[in-house]
């Protein structure tokens, strides 16, 4: 049975991996011959790439410092202060995280319209910093860390910024690092808000330049897309260790 | 492990880094440079009768290109969007020649005042080819 489930895995996880190894095969030729001609094409002659590489790198590190920032108090907040409405207050974090990215999307534009802020980057950043992912996750696993060294912190100092930063991150780093693993690749993939908030190319994302694949040599797009794989694989691989701990809930050193 | 990953990673973005602020100049080092300008005017010789029935000649003002020019192959620029930017390429121009005086050619048709001519170049030039002003 157990030599079956292996199996039953194993092809699973091939089918899964078969889009990637294709990427990264079809990226090596060209009119079917192996060949780097796809490399030197986007690396040498399309331009457009680099500003975009780096507005994903930018966007997607701002997002995941800020939104660490932001949902590490909020989830301290949900997990260790008492008041009125705190459960429906969750639910309603639980209801926005659940809502499909094209409902919000357009309240979304029409809020940054109204505030001046489509086409700058500030479009992007902005609505993202504020998801409510991190703070559900985090909330989970903060609802299981030690209550007495909060205490203890708080026996220190009233400071709930220092109380977090003495006696919460510590506890629950693991969790921090999966959030931002989680973050980080989210941001990284998001298409429709770049395509829909910015109008100006030098202010889009990678993932928009693959979208429009078409307006680029064919060439090209391969290996755009093995690129566009690595930042993201060189932080799953930084923090993969922490990943199954880090949503494991209660699961604290 | 986590050495060769911090490696890869340094690697990956300085390189990333590096050929964002080369890789137009390497681009552009592997064209051919070119310069153009206009369809010049040049002065040819015609005959014509004048009132007491005598054949005068005179000379009128009419679009040429050099005879070199002519004889290399007349090139015209024209831009055109590659890979989410406009570049500059270059087509061969079917001209219709006439007479040749002065070390000019004159154009009969083919070109027109607004097309930008390709003057001098440092390599040989192909059709349909990117170049660099």
């Amino acid at each position: 049975m157990k030599k079956l489930n292996a199996v039953i895995f194993t092809l699973l996880a091939a089918v899964f991996i078969l889009p990637v190894i294709a990427t990264v095969a079809l990226s090596f030729m060209v009119g079917g011959m192996p060949s780097m001609q796809g490399y030197a094409d986007l690396l040498f002659d399309c331009f457009v790439f680099y500003p975009q590489f780096w507005n994903s790198v930018i966007y997607a590190a701002v997002i995941t410092i800020v939104q660490l920032a932001v949902i590490i108090p909020c989830a301290f907040g949900f997990s260790q202060a008492q008041f009125k409405g705190k459960g429906a207050l969750f639910v309603s974090y639980i209801v926005l995280m659940m809502m499909p990215l094209q409902v919000t999307i357009l309240p979304n534009y029409i809020g940054l319209r109204d505030i001046g802020l489509i086409d700058t980057p500030l479009a992007i950043i902005l609505p993202a910093i504020f998801s409510p992912f991190g703070v559900v996750v985090m909330h989970q696993y903060m609802k299981n860390i030690d209550s007495s060294i909060i205490e203890a912190a708080r026996l220190e100092t009233n400071s709930v910024v220092r109380i977090i930063i003495t006696g919460v991150v510590p506890q629950i780093r693991v969790c921090i690092f999966a959030v931002v693993l989680f973050v980080f690749a989210d941001c990284w993939n998001m298409v429709e808000q770049p395509m829909l908030f910015l109008k100006d190319d030098s202010l889009k994302t990678l993932s928009v330049f693959i979208a429009n694949a078409g307006d680029f040599s064919g060439r090209v797009l391969f290996p755009a897309a093995v690129l566009f794989l690595i930042p993201v694989m060189i932080l799953y691989m930084f923090f993969n260790e922490y990943l199954e701990k880090g949503l494991t809930l209660g699961e604290l050193s | 492990m986590k050495r060769i990953l911090i490696a890869f990673t340094v690697v990956f973005f300085s390189g990333m880094l590096v050929l964002t602020f080369t890789a137009r100049s390497i681009h552009n080092a592997s064209l051919p440079h070119i310069s153009v300008s206009r369809v010049t005017m040049s002065e040819f010789p015609f005959e014509y009768i004048d009132e007491s029935g005598n054949t005068q000649t005179g000379t009128a003002q009419k679009p040429a290109v050099t005879v070199e020019q002519y004889e290399n192959g007349v090139y015209i620029l024209y831009r055109a969007e590659v890979n989410g930017e406009l570049r500059d390429f270059i087509r061969r121009a079917e001209m219709i020649p006439g007479q040749e005086y002065g070390g000019f050619v004159e154009v009969v048709s083919g070109l027109t005042f607004s097309d930008r001519i390709v003057v001098d170049s440092d390599r040989e030039l192909c059709e349909g080819e990117v170049m660099v002003l």
